[in-house]
């Protein structure tokens, strides 16, 4: 089958590969209908985050069709349309059991990769890293689905692919922040980042009752997509001398009640911090631009929630002491996509939740070197790339 | 003493750093005025190290660089001890003391490294492993799954070939090590109480003498069983666990990890996770044939 593989620093080509195989009797494997980019796989397309291999199949927010199930698959079949997380779990452990799903134990083959970081492993995902267990990705024809029954959620009639494809992991990565913001009657909201979670977070947090939600961003297409798709108020911190200041003022001088940090670790930004992390970067001497994360922290008012989606590794001059001195709860995971999901299908079959209008560029499959490339600089107002195989 | 030697680092690297111009003159060594400095660099960068250092046996790389940071200083001084030297007899005053120094300093860094081999403990002499795993199921479930014939090979899988027990209970070992050699040996069970602990054993004449232990303990609250598996190598030629390591070509502990890793999928979900073989654009050993069967 065809696939696209990573094969060094800023190299992907699509490649013919062996197709998938059920391995383990819960596994089912998947005719790919749709797969499309995300922003945290920039991290490891150019490097920043270690353990890939020349070869391997990247993607891992997916849809498809169940062509072949292993013999102990009991909730789904053959032919049935589904949606599946980016986090591989086993349903079984004490962490799925307390549906904290991306820590699942027993899904990474490789737990020695991560152990020297982390102390401990965490749930697999698909075409992310050796660390992350190193299954073979969803930007393919085909691909292995292990713990289908677990994993794979069938899409109701009436919800087009475009619609079930962001509930794979822009939408329950943005639903998760927003629910860890334990949002109240009257509150307001800061999301930083109007990338496809970021976009997600926004309209999530307004489901949850948000009373306002006001969305970070520098790219006017992205701007204006949140301003018009997901209703929020919006900053444009090129354009604003302090976005500190203007979140001030548009609180009443309280500050929001909640953040989310929905950049991660390649933020931009303007001035001197921005600069320093990123000749660290350049220097390997540490992994992260903290720029988005260090506003939210400061921006926060004492009290408040910070909910961190973006995906970071080790930063410099982090202000620990504000948030201590702040009394402020920080919450953040990868996605426990298997928690959101049925309510996000519910949500998406009433028509309450449609987010595709992410889906701004259409690729095939052998497009999809060019279609990163064009993911990456944001050419053409470009927030998600949607690939057909 | 470690911290003895440590001051008395800092303050001869300050002195030298301070003054080398005046200390270079006393010894008849003016055209050696930056060496003088930079070996109070050194000095100064030894002695912090050494006040750093806390706990048994820690200080004991410092120690040895002190040791040759005295050698370099005899070196040196010996270079004063020409016949046309007016400060000849100040050289030699010094190149005693710094001997004297150096034995003091040889003596401090061995007993430092003997304390540092004690310290490690078990886990220091990796022929001897310890790893626990909590695990969601009782006592008696993982009891019956260890003790199922199945179960060894499953979870041994990356590690040897287990054979499950023929008649006589006894199973069958056998591992690829490094370049070309293969080892075997049998073991059975010699000691077990059911939900509460397995020891096994390998039998006389085998390739790799081996001996573990998995015990049982309920977890607190809704966490399950405690699993710890203790498993002990003993290589021919003994010594050091090491050998273990060396001959089998994995390090022990890497084992007895990933081992107890599957056994807690097993018993969890039945099943053990794997990547083995899947699609990849590599010829190696991780990939499937490489016909496209499905377009």
């Amino acid at each position: 089958m065809r696939a696209l593989c990573w094969e060094g620093i800023n190299d992907l080509r699509v490649q013919t590969v062996p197709d998938p195989k059920i391995l383990n009797p819960h596994d089912a494997i998947l005719r790919v209908t749709m797969s499309t980019t995300c922003g945290s796989d920039l991290h490891f397309i150019d490097g920043y985050i270690p353990t890939m291999r020349a070869g391997d199949v990247i993607g891992h927010e997916f849809m498809g069709v169940i062509e072949e199930v292993g013999p102990e698959v009991r909730k789904v079949k053959k032919g049935d349309r589904v949606v599946v997380p980016s986090f591989i779990v086993c349903g079984d452990c004490w962490y799925c059991k307390h549906q904290l799903y991306s820590l699942c134990d027993n899904t990474n083959p490789k737990p020695e990769l991560q152990e020297p970081l982390l102390g401990y492993p965490t749930a697999g995902i698909y075409g992310y890293t050796h660390a992350f267990g190193g299954y073979a990705g969803a930007h393919a024809q085909y691909v292995r689905v292990p713990h289908a029954d677990n994993d794979c959620f069938p899409v109701p009639e009436g919800v087009p692919d475009e619609q079930a494809l962001f509930l794979s992991d822009a939408a329950p990565t943005g639903y998760m922040g927003a629910d860890f913001c334990d949002i109240q009657p009257g509150d307001i909201v800061a999301v930083w980042g109007c990338g496809g979670v970021g976009l997600m977070a926004i309209q999530s947090a307004y489901l949850l009752g948000a009373e306002r939600v006001i969305a970070i961003d520098r790219w006017p297409e992205r701007l204006r997509l949140a301003e018009e798709q997901a209703g929020a108020e919006t900053i444009n911190y090129a354009e604003v001398d302090s976005v500190l200041e203007a979140l001030r003022e548009k609180t009443g001088g309280r500050g929001p009640d909640a953040c989310i940090d929905a950049v991660g670790m390649e933020a931009h930004g303007t001035g001197i911090d921005y600069v320093y992390d990123r000749v660290k970067q350049e220097l390997r001497m540490h992994t992260d631009r903290g720029e988005a994360l260090r506003q939210a922290i400061l921006a926060c008012r004492k009290g408040g929630t910070l909910s961190i989606l973006g995906v970071y590794g080790v930063m410099d001059k982090f202000p620990i002491g504000v948030i201590m001195n702040k009394g402020m709860t920080v919450r953040t995971a990868q996605q426990h996509g298997q928690k959101y999901l049925p309510r996000l299908l519910d949500h998406a079959a009433k028509g309450e939740l449609n987010p595709s209008y992410l889906a701004t560029h259409r690729f095939s499959l052998e497009d999809a070197p060019r279609a990163y490339k064009m993911f990456r600089e944001k050419t053409d107002g470009c927030v998600r790339a949607v690939f057909t195989p | 003493m470690e911290r003895g030697l440590g001051w008395f680092s800092v303050g001869l690297g300050l002195a030298e750093v301070a003054a080398p111009g005046l200390l270079a003159r006393s010894l008849g060594m003016e055209n050696r005025t930056e060496v003088v400095r930079l070996c109070g660099l050194r000095e100064l960068c030894t002695g912090i190290g050494l006040l750093a250092q806390r706990g048994p046996g820690k200080p004991a790389p410092w120690l040895w660089s002190r040791v040759g940071g005295d050698a370099l200083d005899l070196t040196l001084l010996l270079s004063a001890l020409t016949p046309d030297n007016p400060k000849r007899r100040n050289a030699e005053v010094a190149v005693a003391l710094v001997a004297g120094v150096t034995i003091v300093d040889m003596a401090a860094a061995k007993r430092a490294s003997e304390k540092q081999r004690e310290a490690a403990g078990p886990s220091a002499d990796p022929g001897e492993i310890q790893r626990s795993l909590t695990i969601l199921r009782s006592a008696e479930e993982l009891y019956e799954l260890w003790r199922d014939p199945q179960t060894m090979r499953r979870i041994m899988a990356d590690f040897a070939e287990v054979t499950p027990p023929n008649g006589d209970g006894r199973m069958h070992w056998r591992l690829n090590a490094p370049l070309g050699r293969r080892l075997e040996w049998d073991s059975q069970v010699v000691e077990e109480r059911p939900g509460e602990m397995v020891r096994w054993r390998s039998s006389d004449g085998g390739d790799l003498p081996m001996e573990g232990t998995v015990q049982f303990r309920t977890a607190p609250g809704d966490r399950g069983t405690e699993a710890k598996l203790h498993v002990h190598f003993d290589p021919p030629g003994g010594a050091f666990g090491g050998a273990a390591a060396k001959l089998m070509g994995v390090a022990p502990d890497m084992i007895a990890g990933k081992a107890l890793r599957r056994f807690k999928a097993l018993a969890e979900t039945g099943e053990v996770p794997t990547t083995y073989p899947q699609p990849a654009a590599r010829a190696d050993k991780d990939q499937a044939r490489s016909t496209s069967e499905r377009r």
